[in-house]
Parts: C-alpha cells; sequence; structure tokens
C-alpha cells in the first residue's frame, strides 16, 4: 500500500503544555484511518496541524514522499486537504449550492457563474447519493442532510484527505449509516479518510487503520482487524490514575433526591437516588444527555416524562425559583452564558439567588449595600476569591475565580442538593482543587452533590458513585470496587452488550 | 495620594452616570446663560418662569422616560409612548368634553386606557414572544390609530372647561408635570436600586438565561416593565391633557424616539442591564433645556433639530470613550 501521509517527530506546545510530543505515523492512500483517544490526547491538534490551523514547532509532513508546508488553511485546501466539522456550519437562509460555494464563489469579473456552480454542485451531490436539488435552501433539510451538506461542502475543492471530526455526534443512529455510506462511497472514489471518533463501534465498522493517541504521544497504529474493544480501551486510557486525595468510606444517609423514569430533551427514562452526604458523579461523552438531564432536573428544560422528588415532595412541575427555594442549586455548564451577569458586579452577582429568593441577610424591604458586601466578604473568603473588593467588575476576574462566583452564590441559600456541572471546565489547576476540597466539605456537612464531568479523573476522585450515560440513556453505575475508568469509557463509548 | 484621589473621583463618575449628566446639564444652562445674555435686560433664559415652562415641557417626556428606561434596563425597547400619550389626551378629552364626565373620572379612564396598551404590549411581549421592537411597534400603530378614529380627524378642546387658575391639592396646574417628574423619578430610581424587583430587573437585561438559571421569573420581571411604560405614558399623557387643555391624536408623535434618546444620554445601554430611572429623567432635561435655550437664540431656528441630533451623539460618543478607558485600568 502507498503510503499517501507520513508524519515525523511532530511536535506542538501550547506555552507550557505539549500537545503533540513527537508523533510519528503514516497513513495509506484510499484507506479510511481512524484517529482515536481521549478528550486532550492531542486529536484536534493534530487535525489543525493538518489543516494549517497551527504550525508544528518540530518534525515534518510528507504527502506522498515529499515534504510539504502548510502555513495556512487555503495552503491546505490547494494540498487537497478538506474537512468536515463536528458542528453544523451552514447559512440556513441560503440555498445548498449557496453554502457549497459560500466565500469561494465561482464568478466572472463580480458577477457570479450560476450554471457552473449548479453544475459542480450536482456532481458533488450525486458522488454523496443525495437526490437533492442545489437550490433547495438548507432551512428545508433535515439534521443528517445538512450534515451531508457538509461533507459535499469539502469535496467540491475535489480533495485527495478528507477528515472528519467527530462527525457522528449530531446525528442519530440511522443517520449515522447515511453518513458510513457516504464515506464507503468517498473511499471508492480513492479519496483518503482521516476519521476522529471516541465512537468505538463506529472504527470497528468503518475504518481499516486506526492511531491511537494518548496525552500527545502515538501509542500505536494498526490494522483494526488486529485489535478489539477491550485493547483498545486500555491503550486509550492506560495512564496511572491521577487520583487526588479520595474522601473515607461515607454512610450515606436518607434520600434527597429521587428522579423517577424521568425524560426529557436529549434523554429518556432515566431513574436514580441520591443520598445525603454522597457525591454521585455522572459520565458520559459530550452529547449523551448529561448536561440536559440536570437542566431538567433543576426546572430549566421541561419533563417530558417521570418524576423528580426533592425530599418528600414532586417538584416536576415547579419553577427553578420554587426548587431553589427548597433547596436545590445548580452550577451550569456554560459559566459565560448562564453563570453570570457581566453589567452587575462580583457582590450583585453573589447575592442574586439570596435577592430572588428574599434572604433577609440583605434587608428586609430594600437590599442593603453594606450588608451585600457583607456577605460577599465571607463567600469570597471561604472560597478564597481572588478580587479587588466586592464592588469588581466580573470582567476583571480570571476564570477560576469567576466560576467560584457561580458556585458561590448559591452558599447562602444552604442548598442540600447542589448540583454541579462540569464545575472546573477550562479553569486553572490551582483553583480546580480549591473547588474539588469544596465539594467534599459539601458533602461532609451532609449535602447531597451531583457532578457532572467530561474528566473522568475528577470523577473517580470526587465521586462515591458514578453514573454513566450514553446517548441519552443510563448505561450503569459504576461503585465499589468496579470504580475504574476503563469501565466507564466501555459504558459510555460502547455500552453493555 | 492625589491619583488615588483621582481614581476615587473617576470611579465615582463610572459608578454614578447621574453626576456626569447633572453636570452636562449645568454646563448647557451655563452656555444658554452665556449666549442670551443682554446687558441691562432680564435675563430671557435665566427665570422663574422659563425654567417652569422647561419643566413643563420636559416633564411630559421626563414621566414617559421612567417606564422606557425601565423597559430598556431589562433589555427590552419601547416604541409606543408617543402614541399611548395621544391616545390618554384623545380618551380623557373625548369623556370630558363629549360625554360631560367629572374631569377626575375622564381622567381616571383615559389613565386606564392607556395602562391598557402596557398591558397589551406585555401580553405580545411575554406570552406571545414577540420580539419588543415588533410587539411595541404593533401597540404604537394601535394607539395612534384609535386615538384617530376617536377625533375624526378633529381635536377636543378642554380648556373652556377648565377654569382659568386651575389647581389640584393647592398646586397649581403649570406645577405638575415638573413635580410629579421629579417625585416619581426620585422614588422609582430608589425602587430600581435597592428592591429585589429592581434588582431583578438590571438582570434580566445583564444577561436573561443566567438570571433565568438564578430563579429569576424572567416572565413576570418582563411582564411587570411593560406594564409600567404603559403607565408612565399614559400617566404623562393625563397631564399633557389637562395642563394644555387639549386632546389631540397627533400630539406627541415622534416622543419615543426623544425618549430613548434621553434614556441612553441618560446612561442606559440599548443591549439592556445598564442605565438608570434618575438618568433618564436627567436626559429629558437636557433636551428640553436644550429646545428652549435654542428657540430663543436668534437665526438658530432652522438649526434646532440639527444641534440636538448632533449633542445625542457626542454625549454618547464621550460616554463610550470614558467607559473603555475605565475598563483599560
Amino acid at each position: 500500500m502507498d503510503k499517501f501521509l507520513e508524519l515525523e517527530q511532530v511536535s506542538k506546545a501550547f506555552g507550557g503544555t505539549r500537545a503533540l510530543s513527537r508523533v510519528s505515523f503514516s497513513v495509506g492512500q484510499g484507506l479510511v484511518h481512524a484517529l482515536v483517544g481521549e478528550n486532550g490526547a492531542g486529536k484536534s491538534t493534530l487535525m489543525k496541524i493538518l489543516m494549517g490551523i497551527h504550525q508544528p514547532d518540530e518534525g515534518r509532513i510528507l504527502l506522498k514522499g515529499r515534504p510539504v508546508s502548510i502555513a495556512n488553511p487555503v495552503k491546505a485546501r490547494s494540498l487537497g486537504f478538506g474537512i468536515v466539522f463536528q458542528e453544523i456550519e451552514l447559512c440556513p437562509n441560503l440555498s445548498i449550492m449557496e453554502n457549497l460555494f459560500l466565500g469561494g464563489e465561482l464568478h466572472h469579473r463580480g458577477f457570479m457563474r450560476f450554471r457552473e456552480m449548479e453544475k459542480h454542485a450536482a456532481e458533488a451531490l450525486n458522488l454523496l447519493r443525495l437526490k437533492l436539488d442545489p437550490k433547495t435552501p438548507v432551512s428545508e433539510l433535515s439534521v443528517p442532510q445538512k450534515q451531508m451538506v457538509q461533507i459535499a461542502r469539502a469535496i467540491i475543492y475535489k480533495p485527495d484527505l478528507l477528515i472528519f471530526d467527530e462527525p457522528t455526534s449530531a446525528l442519530t443512529a440511522d443517520s449515522v449509516q447515511h453518513l458510513f455510506q457516504a464515506i464507503k462511497q468517498l473511499k471508492q472514489q480513492k479519496i483518503t479518510v482521516l476519521y476522529i471518533s471516541h465512537k468505538l463501534q463506529e472504527i470497528f465498522e468503518l475504518a481499516d487503520m486506526v492511531t491511537v493517541l494518548r496525552d500527545g504521544q502515538h501509542i500505536n497504529t494498526l490494522p483494526v482487524s488486529e485489535v478489539n474493544e477491550d485493547k483498545l480501551v486500555q491503550m486509550m486510557v492506560g495512564r496511572e490514575l491521577e487520583l487526588s486525595a479520595r474522601r473515607g468510606e461515607v454512610k450515606p444517609g436518607e434520600v434527597r433526591l429521587r428522579v423517577e423514569s424521568l425524560s426529557g430533551r436529549g434523554f429518556s427514562k432515566i431513574s436514580f437516588e441520591l443520598r445525603a452526604g454522597e457525591v454521585l458523579g455522572v459520565a458520559g461523552l459530550v452529547g449523551s444527555g448529561r448536561s440536559e438531564l440536570v437542566e431538567t432536573i433543576f426546572g430549566v428544560l421541561p419533563v417530558t416524562e417521570g418524576r423528580i422528588l426533592l425530599g418528600a415532595e414532586d417538584i416536576t412541575r415547579h419553577s427553578v425559583a420554587y426548587r431553589a427555594g427548597l433547596g436545590m442549586a445548580l452550577v451550569p455548564e456554560d459559566r459565560q452564558f448562564a453563570g453570570i451577569i457581566f453589567t452587575m458586579v462580583l457582590k450583585q452577582n453573589l447575592s442574586l439567588p439570596g435577592v430572588v429568593l428574599g434572604a433577609r441577610e440583605f434587608g428586609r424591604l430594600v437590599i442593603s449595600g453594606a450588608r451585600e458586601s457583607k456577605v460577599a466578604c465571607e463567600t469570597m473568603q471561604k472560597l478564597r476569591v481572588v478580587a479587588g473588593s466586592p464592588e469588581a467588575e466580573m470582567q476583571s476576574l480570571s476564570g477560576g475565580n469567576q466560576q467560584k462566583v457561580v458556585i458561590g452564590k448559591w452558599l447562602l441559600l444552604k442548598p442540600s442538593v447542589f448540583i454541579l456541572d462540569e464545575p472546573t471546565r477550562g479553569i486553572d489547576v490551582g483553583a480546580k482543587a480549591e473547588i474539588h476540597k469544596l465539594i467534599r466539605e459539601l458533602a461532609d456537612q451532609g449535602r447531597a452533590v451531583l457532578v457532572v464531568s467530561s474528566e473522568l479523573p475528577e470523577l473517580l476522585a470526587l465521586a462515591d458513585r458514578i453514573l454513566v450515560m450514553r446517548e441519552g440513556r443510563l448505561m450503569g453505575e459504576v461503585c465499589g470496587e468496579r470504580r475504574c475508568e476503563q469501565e466507564i469509557m466501555r459504558l459510555a463509548v460502547a455500552g453493555v452488550e | 495620594m492625589a491619583e488615588g484621589k483621582l481614581k476615587l473621583v473617576r470611579n465615582l463618575f463610572a459608578r454614578h452616570r447621574e453626576i456626569s449628566v447633572a453636570l452636562i446639564l449645568g454646563l448647557e444652562i451655563f452656555i444658554f446663560y452665556l449666549l442670551l445674555r443682554e446687558p441691562g435686560r432680564a435675563h430671557s433664559f435665566i427665570n422663574g418662569d422659563n425654567f417652569l415652562m422647561i419643566f413643563k415641557y420636559s416633564g411630559i417626556y421626563g414621566i414617559a422616560a421612567i417606564g422606557a428606561s425601565m423597559i430598556i434596563i431589562s433589555g427590552g425597547i419601547d416604541l409606543s409612548p408617543g402614541a399611548v400619550i395621544a391616545l390618554t389626551t384623545v380618551v380623557t378629552g373625548h369623556l370630558f368634553v363629549e360625554s360631560n364626565l367629572p374631569l377626575p373620572l375622564a381622567a381616571l379612564l383615559g389613565f386606564l386606557v392607556g395602562l391598557g396598551t402596557g398591558l397589551l404590549a406585555a401580553f405580545l411581549v411575554t406570552i406571545i414572544k414577540l420580539p419588543p421592537f415588533i410587539a411595541t411597534l404593533g401597540v404604537m400603530g394601535v394607539a395612534r390609530g384609535l386615538a384617530f378614529i376617536i377625533t375624526k380627524g378633529g381635536f377636543y378642546d378642554l380648556s373652556q372647561k377648565i377654569p382659568e387658575h386651575f389647581s389640584l391639592l393647592h398646586l397649581p396646574i403649570e406645577y405638575w408635570p415638573g413635580t410629579m417628574m421629579v417625585a416619581l423619578a426620585v422614588i422609582f430610581h430608589l425602587f430600581m436600586v435597592y428592591t429585589r424587583w429592581g434588582r431583578q430587573v438590571h438582570a434580566v437585561g445583564g444577561n436573561e438565561t443566567a438570571s433565568y438559571f438564578s430563579g429569576v421569573k424572567v416572565r413576570r420581571i418582563k411582564f411587570f416593565v411593560y406594564l409600567c411604560g404603559g403607565l408612565f405614558a399614559s400617566l404623562s399623557g393625563v397631564i399633557l391633557c389637562i395642563v394644555h387643555g387639549q386632546g389631540r391624536a397627533d400630539v406627541a408623535s415622534g416622543y419615543e424616539l426623544d425618549i430613548i434618546a434621553a434614556s441612553v444620554v441618560g446612561g442606559a445601554s440599548l443591549s439592556g442591564g445598564k442605565g438608570s430611572v434618575l438618568g433618564a429623567v436627567l436626559g429629558s432635561l437636557i433636551f428640553g433645556v436644550l429646545r428652549n435655550g435654542l428657540s430663543q437664540v436668534t437665526g438658530l431656528t432652522f438649526y434646532e433639530r440639527l444641534i440636538v441630533g448632533v449633542v445625542v451623539v457626542v454625549i454618547v460618543i464621550i460616554d463610550q470613550l470614558t467607559v473603555r478607558k475605565e475598563n483599560k485600568i
């Protein structure tokens, strides 16, 4: 088999972190080559280097035996590299054809050459066996059809190498099959495919070769026929677990939160119990319905079926404010979008839930700024929020300190059920450790804590039990001796056979 | 030491936008004092009668601006106040002149009709979930249209039936717009700054999603502010009707944009979360003084609109420059 693309000792560092260190492997001509690894393994950095978005610090890339430099995305395109992104990035108000040529319209002295573009668009759609008129507005397409248009957009430039970046995360099971057929079509056209995914089943169905990356290092490249699921998971996870000091054995108290066959947007039939004094983790890949589940429990998203009980009370139909008043708190996944109000200063952000619920700490009739400052100072001390003063602008705080504010605003209300969705995403190591400590303290004080996280080491360090979700369903619970990363990955990625 | 004081002053200005708006107002009055000074004669600008006049006219804008600024702080916009003012004057005038109802009753009913338009806007924005711009544009059309249907092209003259030196609660009617404006501005400024409801209006304007995630009943807050928008516009209409003795369908046209401009000059941001009631009322006074003064400067009659437009833009530019500086430090 001819070597189409070769990577030799490719390294890339961002500041102090090495995203890729001396990665070498080759991709055969006309094959579907899968690239797997956990979050942060270096998959996307590698992809961005191939697309000319980043430049490698060391090493070289050879295309058909000749070294090439990929200085920018335009160069990548001219070398014959195309990419299909994870998110759908189409303009819904424009037609398929207009989307395909967006930014690269064919023209003659500024006048669009519609007939030529239509011809090329029809060819691309034909190649993917899509029976669609290129003039159809994208807004009229289904999600899988839109995904196909994304692929058509990449093949319109007749690439030799097509990179797929987790293309199935937004797709349903049957549209995944459509996608696979399209990829097999491309393979017949002698197009080389680099397929990035962490869904193992897909790799066994689709790929000829697989490369495993872990912590920026190349672990192995081998034919898919020579590996099985367990071996692959082991290669992906394989490192020593970085456990921070675990909590001692806890005796869970009474049931604080009970979820009974709950269904909502993006998940269905989920049941579990959460007891006082325990930390329950929720693991799963992005898009598995974790965030939707906790937001539904908090009343932000609607329940379609099932019940939620807080203590003994059925809160399924109650408002966010009512739930918060009964002692439930949620730290949302997206801190900027759903956590912070940037037009208000630090102390006002900290006091908001208390103010909404009429907490007496801020004064009876009117809000006293002095009392607000006093409460804010206490919270800031407790969480070690580094800020100029209680009147500091939220923009001036670091990500870690902003996150502490989003957590801290609930502390005054002493919630009995504390839900944290990705509590340490994108914050520095020091703040992360402090938030972990806080979560343990909350549980030690007898609160029931639910933690959603994409980082398995974090869940393993914090949680007493871990629920694993996949595609909106609860795949199982990991606890006690079975508590290990591989088991969770197996449930999250492959499911129970 | 001096630097510390400078920073303190700068902080004071950044936190309390009303101070700089008041300073601009003072500067404006000083400029007109210089321009209109004529040796040996009483000053035509700086005198009690003229100030009463300024307050009488600015009060109509200012009272409506209280509600409008609350809506803008919540992240919305209201295009209806001018039309609602007109409808209120027409309904009050019709009931008083044609139906021979006593003035207090006619005024009350006129006020309730205006309040009803606020209710309609609140309904369209929070229940039907129309964008505020479209919802209040619709309300504007409906209110102005109803006013024309009722008057059939004419107008109601109330002045014949209102006594020459009419006064209410021992306060001559000419003093009412200014007095009401100042009193309501202070009350609702304090309401917005110091109460739970006011804080939640600011929160919704700053980040609706984050407010919802913190337990704020976003729809209830929005309903409340649009209702307030109708309330203050219609109060302004009743006062206008009695003070000027007319109920006209074409009165207060274009006020909505002047009121929005006054709120923005007073420190409100059209993207929500920022601004104050006091700032908006001071903004209305800036425009009132500007119009009054320009009308007295000979030879500037045709320049009035141009100058008003330039002043709005310049004040907002200065504000943006100072805010940007603040953020850099």
